[in-house]
Order: structure tokens, then sequence, then C-alpha cells
């Protein structure tokens, strides 16, 4: 299982490349620095493999983020509010790149305050106080990813 | 601000404080050390500048001292008489006979075979009583009998060697004195001989004795070369030594005598340069270690405003004055400055109760006065509270310069930047994890700045205080190797007078058993002086010996003498303090033979060359040159080498019992005293490697549980994609190692800088017979390295059980 924070947490000291390589490292994928510059290509971000997180935008760490995730090759993505500490735009972008996940065959769990967002997935657990209170798909099925406001 | 309010902060700013207890006590620690150093040691140097002058009180110490020059006597009453004709205010004079003699104090197992001089005194024991001016104080034993019948061995070259309370003493000649106990003249508070103070107290005895002993041994009845002189209280003894030189030159014709104001006594000089030298040295050590703490301090509460910056911000927001909100994080800075302080108040009595003991035994003087002293303690609390809390002023005034929206903001807009770590972008040696040390090293560079100057102020204090003993060790090394020449096994036979070619005293030198080659050279007293400058005189030994291809040679370091005219050979250091080089005149103050007596004349001559050993008070001229003083085809010294198949140590004994001899010296006696004597004080090294150890663990082991704090989210994130806590430590002992190993070459920087201030600014003051160079050995380098960078790469490891018992959930849910 891989993790996306809500608040990135990409090394501070490693390029973009570098934090992406990060998880393909603990996972000892073989040809690691190759792995991380195609998962890093594929969420958009070829022309930004030598920027460090702070030179980066919030949508473009969080890309990094899940890139770094996806470099371990892991099944299982578990996202905390992945969209938490971004714009409506780059949220959606977001989503979009995690449905891709989902729709390539990797397990995608999401965990969000935001109902709207969970109106994009397969199947919503909710949960209160602790206990969960309905499981199954959102109500009316999932809805593409681009047609999501909030 | 109200009570109740001052109350709020200090309480909020106390449980700040208690969050981080560890890194506050490392810091605390530190400030306690640098307080406790500056307290402890300042102490002893208040207690030396009221010891000092209340030890000469308490002995009656002269004022001015009267030196006959070398080998010359004068009646004992026709010198008390021209001395109380003075025209001066005289108080009191003592007439003495001060003679070189060869002391043998062995003891079974235990050879102690040294020059000295025997102190005759008139009023000492069976002569009347004690001596009315520089009285002796018994130290061990019983006072003299009255008839006479002992002497008196200085306390300090029997506390040296270990000798017995009493006890017998051979003194050249084969006269065989018993010595009733040991005692501290004020005159040999500091021991001096020919070769200056350094651990003179090892390689020359003085005894002081009847004046009648003396007058035996030197074989001069009713004679005098020395006396001493009190003046009314409040009399200027300079001005009374000028007018009793002026007064001796008509009174004792043919007599070349000294004059000296007590103040302007080499041995008096050095006792209270020796304080001011100290203390400046005192102070860059206790500044060193407190600047650490500073760094330290900076660093910590760096950490916890950059922890309270949405406090700060909502603070801001909400109207509370910024001075107001800066109350809190400085408060934290002062409290952990205060703690250290006092803390150091406890290390400071115990560095001074190590101090005390350690001046009383190692200077013994009558009046001992070690007080708790107030003042210094009170002015090392203000420096220790000061300096660590002023280093805390700059993060907090940062942190309440940011305008609220910056400090309460968050999201991507606040990712810690990374500070250096884009220079080294295309390092991309090893994996990912790999590379962090080195980023992370430069990610935040002034934090790594600081810590490494922190450790740099360890690191110098060991290198200062080692490399100033490596620059002693070389100095007397390559003094050793300059000073023995093509001839190291040879003996330096002192007669008890001057003795023409062929006599029997010198016959009875050169032909000794045992004896391979002999050559009779001259040495006399004098002093030295820029021609036409007026700086201050330099004390010389002028040896003239066959500097052509004589086994006494010294080795040369520039210029070359020459056989077709006289001029000098003169100490490197002797050159550096007149100001001259090779090819300029001095001018030599020396005796003259003048009649049957001697008179001191100064003749100008030229340095022709410079030799290499860094005593400055050994001056050379060739022995054909002799007329310069008349003494053509006379000796009173005999450079001697061993035949073959004969040990130095043999013909040392040969010689002592030769009739005329004053004694025998091997001349590498004293390189090999001091050598011993450090190899004994090695063991404080090892205290001093101790200590310096455990300031860089403790300024690393606070960065380290400041980096554990400021980086928990990394880690959390590290250990949630499965790196073993193993791996984020030694990640985190690497990025150490690379902080220590800068603290380390800084610091060894640094204490280059230090041992080169103690041997061209502080040891030209209180030793000034020696040119010490600047030496720090590779060994003493490869020691403050390893110990810099292990100890600070240790650190981490102390971290270890915060890391394993994270609670990565938690910390990873925590948003600031």
């Amino acid at each position: 299982m891989s993790f996306v924070f809500q608040t990135f947490n990409l090394f501070p000291g490693l390029t973009a490349l570098e934090n992406v390589r990060f998880g393909a490292d603990v996972a000892r994928r073989p040809g690691a620095e190759a792995v991380a510059r195609e998962v890093l290509g594929h969420v958009g971000l070829a022309e930004r493999l030598h920027h460090f997180p702070h030179m980066l935008s919030g949508g473009e760490q969080q890309r990094v983020a899940i890139a770094r995730a996806l470099a371990t090759g892991n099944p299982i993505l578990l996202a905390d509010e992945p969209t938490g500490e971004l714009d409506h735009r780059t949220g959606v972008q977001i989503l979009g790149l995690l449905r891709e996940q989902a729709e390539a065959g990797r397990c995608v769990v999401i965990v969000t305050h935001n109902r709207v967002i969970s109106r994009t997935a397969d199947r919503v657990v909710e949960l209160s106080s602790g206990r969960v209170v309905s499981d199954g798909p959102p109500p009316g099925g999932p809805v593409p990813v681009e047609a999501l406001r909030w | 601000m109200s009570p109740g309010r001052v109350s709020l902060w200090v309480r909020w700013s106390w449980r700040d404080l208690r969050a981080r207890a560890l890194p506050v006590a490392a810091i605390a620690a530190i400030v306690a050390l640098g307080t406790g150093v500056y307290t402890g040691l300042s102490s002893t140097s208040a207690w030396r500048r009221s010891s000092y002058p209340a030890s000469y009180e308490a002995l009656r110490a002269h004022d001015v001292r009267v030196s006959l020059a070398r080998d010359t006597f004068v009646a004992a009453a026709d010198l008390e008489r021209a001395l109380r004709d003075a025209p001066v205010p005289v108080r009191t004079v003592e007439t003495r006979l001060v003679v070189p003699v060869q002391v043998d104090a062995s003891r079974p197992g235990n050879q102690v075979l040294v020059p000295g001089r025997i102190v005759g005194i008139d009023g000492f024991g069976g002569d009347g009583g004690a001596p009315r001016v520089d009285a002796l104080e018994v130290v061990r034993g019983e006072p003299p009998p009255p008839d006479g019948s002992a002497v008196l061995l200085d306390e300090h070259f029997a506390r040296h060697h270990g000798l017995p309370d009493e006890g017998t003493l051979l003194l050249s000649g084969g006269r065989e004195v018993r010595y009733s106990g040991t005692a501290l003249s004020p005159e040999y508070f500091v021991v001096m001989s020919e070769q200056g103070t350094l651990l003179a107290e090892a390689t020359f005895a003085v005894v002081f004795a009847p004046r009648r002993l003396a007058q035996e041994v030197s074989r001069a009845p009713g004679q005098a070369n020395d006396a001493v002189v009190a003046l009314p209280p409040g009399a200027d003894a300079r001005a009374a030594a000028d007018a009793i030189a002026a007064h001796l030159e008509e009174a004792l014709p043919g007599v070349a005598a000294t004059v000296t104001a007590l103040e302007d006594e080499r041995p008096y000089r050095v006792l209270f340069d020796d304080i001011e030298g100290d203390q400046r040295l005192y102070d860059i050590f206790a500044f060193l270690i407190l600047g650490g703490a500073a760094f330290a301090a900076f660093n910590l509460v760096g950490r916890i405003v950059e922890s309270q910056r949405r406090e700060i911000g909502i603070g801001m927001a909400l109207g509370v004055p910024r001075p107001r909100l800066a109350i809190r994080p400085a408060l934290v800075g002062l409290q952990v400055a205060l703690l250290g302080a006092v803390l150091g108040v406890g290390v400071g009595a115990a560095v001074g109760a190590v101090m005390r003991s350690v001046l009383v035994e190692f200077l013994p003087l009558p009046v001992w006065d070690t007080p708790f002293e107030p003042g210094v303690y009170a002015r090392g609390l203000l420096v220790g509270v000061s300096l660590p809390f002023a280093a805390t002023l700059l993060p907090v005034w940062r942190a309440v310069r940011v305008t609220p929206v910056e400090a309460i903001r968050t999201g991507p807009s606040t990712t810690r930047r990374s500070g250096l770590a884009p220079l080294v972008r295309r390092f991309t040696v090893g994996d990912s994890i790999r590379r962090m040390p080195i980023r992370n090293t430069l990610r935040a560079p002034r934090r790594t700045v600081l810590t490494a100057l922190a450790i740099a102020a360890a690191i110098g204090t060991l290198v200062g205080v080692v490399g100033t003993v490596d620059s002693f060790l070389a100095t007397i090394d390559s003094g050793e190797d300059a000073l023995l020449g093509e001839v190291p096994e040879r003996l330096t036979v002192d007669l008890s007078g001057f003795a023409v070619d062929g006599s029997t005293e010198l016959r009875g030198v050169t032909g000794a058993p045992g004896v391979g080659a002999a050559e009779p050279g001259l040495r006399l007293g004098g002093s030295l002086r820029r021609a036409g400058g007026d700086g201050e005189p330099v004390e010389t030994v002028l040896a003239l010996v066959d500097l052509e291809a004589g086994i006494a040679r010294p080795g040369l370091r520039a210029g070359a003498p020459d056989p077709a005219r006289p001029g000098l050979v003169i100490a490197e250091k002797a050159a550096r303090d007149l100001g001259v080089g090779v090819g300029d005149e001095v001018v030599l103050r020396h005796p003259r033979r003048d009649g049957t007596g001697y008179r001191w004349v100064e003749s100008r001559l030229p340095v022709e060359a410079i030799h290499a050993i860094p005593y400055r008070f050994l001056t050379y001229m060739d022995l054909r040159d002799a007329s310069v003083m008349d003494l053509a085809g006379v000796y009173n010294t005999v450079a001697v080498a061993p035949a073959a198949g004969t040990t130095t140590a043999a013909l040392q004994r040969t010689l002592f019992t030769r009739p005329g001899v004053a004694s025998v010296q091997e001349v590498a006696t004293f390189a090999r005293t001091i050598r011993d004597t450090v190899d004994e004080a090695l063991d404080i090294l090892d205290v001093v490697r101790a200590a310096v150890l455990v300031l860089a663990l403790l300024i690393a082991f606070n960065t380290s549980a400041i980096n554990t704090d400021e980086r928990a989210r990394e880690h959390a994130t590290m250990f949630a994609f499965g790196v073993p806590v193993r791996t984020v430590v030694g990640s985190n002992v690497v990025e150490s190692a690379l902080v220590g190993a800068l603290g380390s070459a800084l610091g060894i920087a640094l204490g280059f800088g230090i041992v080169h201030y103690v041997t061209s600014v502080l040891l030209p003051t209180t030793l000034p017979d020696v040119g010490v160079q600047t030496h720090v050995s590779p060994s003493t380098v490869a020691t403050a390295a390893v110990l810099g960078v292990v100890a600070v790469a240790l650190a981490p490891l102390l971290t270890v059980r915060r890391l394993r018992s994270m609670d990565v959930p938690a910390t990873l849910r925590v948003v600031e």
C-alpha cells in the first residue's frame, strides 16, 4: 500500500525526480530512476524533473506525491484528503489522476470530508464518529471528475 | 504589564521549555560549562593578584637587588658599606654570597644530579637569626639549627623530585651537607636559572645556607657578590636602583654590578605578567564554550518560534502588540541562559576547587588567599546569561516581524524551502535515501553553519590546548637538535671561578679519565640592545666557544661567523625582539677585565649569524675574540665529550668530584626534563579530550533533537513507506557526520589560530626567553577530527527511542 497525504509531505531536499525515485527505491524496484521518470511523465511533470518541492505549485507537488506513491508499484493507494490544500481546478486534476489509477486496475482509497468528491468513487463508505453508517456506490452512480463542482 | 500577565507569560514559556527538556538541558549544560570555566579560572587570577603581593610582603622581600658579575667578589663589609653610603634612604641591607654549585640529591633508584646555587646568607641559622630581608619560610622539616650545621633546600626543587623533608646533599667538591627542611624565598617564588624559568625547578637546585658555607665552597672567605636592599615604605625602587648603580661605580671601582628594582626582576615580572596572559587564555576558552552555547540556543529558540509561527500569527491577528508576542519565546531563551548560568556557579566552584589545589601544588607560596570571588561570579553570571540570551533575540525578532497573514498561512506556499540543496542537485550518487544527508545539510544552511560553529568552538578549544603543548615539544625538539649538534652526549662543566691555560682546575677536567674531547670556553652574563635604538635590552648568557670547529658550536639558521673580526651569533627570538638581522649592529653590555676586577662596558658588534636554538638568552661569540673582554686565555667552562666506552653518567660523576668544578650538566638534560614533565602531564590532556567529547556531543545532540522534532513528518513519511528506523537513523548519522566534519575543519582552523595567538602574543610576554614555534602535530589534528566527527555522528543515536516510539499516523495527521 502507498500513501498520498493532504500536505504532500515531499522531501524538501530532494528534487521531484528524486522524491518519486524514493518510492521506487523503498520498494526495491529495479531501474528506479527510469521508473521515476516514467511515472513523472505520466502525471504530466516530465518538464519539472529537477525542480525542488518549493519550486512547484500545490497541484504539482501533489502530483509528485501521487507519482511517488505510484512508483512503489503497490496495488493499493491510500489518499488522505488529497485535494484539501488545493484550489478547485487543481483538485479536479488530482482527482482525475487518481481516477485514472483506479481505471488502470489499482485500488484507490480516498479519505475526504467532501461529499462532492465522494461522488466520483465506485464505492463510498461513510463513517460517523468512528462507525460505518453507509456502504455502497454513490447515489446515482459515479460521476465523471470533470463534472464536479464544489 | 500587570504581575498576573507576567506570571502567565512565564508559565507559558516554562511549558515550552519543559516540552523540549532534553535540548534545553543540553544547552544549559553547555552554558554551565562555559560560565563555570570562566568563573572557576578567573577566580584564580583574583587569588593570584592578592596572594603574590601578600607573599612578598610576608617574607619581607627586597626592593632592590645588587648582583656582581659572574666570578666577581668583594669583601662583604665593603659591599655593605658602599650600599649604606648610597644616596638613597636604605632601610636594611643584607649581603650574601651566591655561588654556582652542583647538587647531588640522589636517592636509591632516583638519580638527581643538577647544577644549582648556594645562597649564602648572613642572617641564616647560626649567623644571627632569620634574614632581615628576603626571609625564608620553612615549608617542610625544621628550621636550620643555630650552629649553622644544616641548610635549607628550595621547596620547588624538593617537591618536583619528591625529596624527603630532610636529608643530605652532596655538593660539588665532594662536600656533604645536611638539609633540615625545605623553604620558600621571595627571590625564588619562580625559580630562574641561566636557562630561564621554564621548568627551572626541575633542573636547578637552590640551597639556602649560612654565608660561611658558601664562602668555604667557593674558597672566598669574607667575600660577597650579592646584596638585597630594603627601602622605606613608599620609596621609588627604580630611582633608588639607578642611584645605587651610579654610586657603586664610584664606591667600588672595577666591580661590575647589576642593580635591579624588584618590580623589574624577571621572576617577579613573569609572575604578574603570567596572570594577565593566563586570564586572556581563560577568556578565550570560556567565550568559545559560551559561543557554542549561544549557537545552540539560537538553534533551539529558532525552532521554538518556528513551531509557534501560527500562534504568533493568531496573536497578531487578535491585536496583541508584537513586543508582547516576543516575550514568550524570548523568555525561553532567558530561562535557558539563566538555568545554565546558575548551574555554572556550581561548575565554577568545582573548577575553582581543582585550580586551588593545582596552584598550591605547583606554585607554593607562603600566602595563598583563595576566597569565593563574588565579583568574578557576578561577571560570569552576566556573561553566561547575556551571551546565549542575546543569541535568541534574532530568531524571536524575525518571527514577530512577519505579517499576520504570512504567519497563519498554511498550504503549498508554506512548503519548506530547499536552502542550498539545489547547488548539489547534480550530485546523484546512490539512491534517493543516500542523497538525503548532504541535501538536508544544505537545506538549512544557517542551522548547519551555527551547529558547525558550535562544534568548532569545542574542537578549537581542544586543538588550542593540545596544540600549545605540541608547540612546546616541537620547540624543545628543534632546540635540542640545534643545541646538541654533532656531539649530543657532551657535558658542560662549570668551573667555580676563572682558570687560565694549564691551571690545575683546567687540567683536572681535561685530563680526567673517560674524557674523549675537551674544549675550554667562557660563559658571561650580559645584555643586548639594538645599536642606535632605545628598546628594551635582552638579557643574555654569552658563550665564547670555538665557532669554527668546536664541539659546542650551535647549529646556524642564517649567516656565518666571520673569523676576521669579532661578532655575535644570536638567537632568532633575540633578533626578532631587538628588530635586527644578520649584518646589523647590536650593543653588547658585558664585563671587561679591569686590573684585578671587572667593570661593565658596552661594545658595538655585528650580528654575524642567527643560531637555531630557540632560547633567546643564548648568544655565542668565537673564543678567539675573548680579547673584547680582555679575557684571552681565561676560561670558566669546559665542553666535554666522553671517550668511547664511557657513559655520560659515569663521566658526570667523575668530573663532579674534581677540584674547582662547580657543576657538570649533560647538555641534553634540559630538553629531556621538559619532555618528561610534559609526558607526566598528558593525563590532563585526556581530561581535556573527554570534556571536548562531551561538549561536542551535547551540541550535536541538541541539533539532532531539534532535527528530530522538526523533521518528524519527514521521518513519519519514510516510516509510512516502509523505511526501517535503522535506515532513518543511519541517514541522520551520516548527516551529523557531515556537520561534524565541517565543524571539525573550522575548529582545527580556529585551534591553529589560538595556538598562533598563544605562541606569538601571550608567550612572548610570559615566557620571553623561549621562541616557541607554532606547531600543531598531525596526531592532534587527527584526534580533533576523529573526536569531532565521531562525537557528532553518534548524537542521532540518542534519538533512536523517540523515533521508535513515534506515532506515525498522529504525526502525519498534524498540520502544524
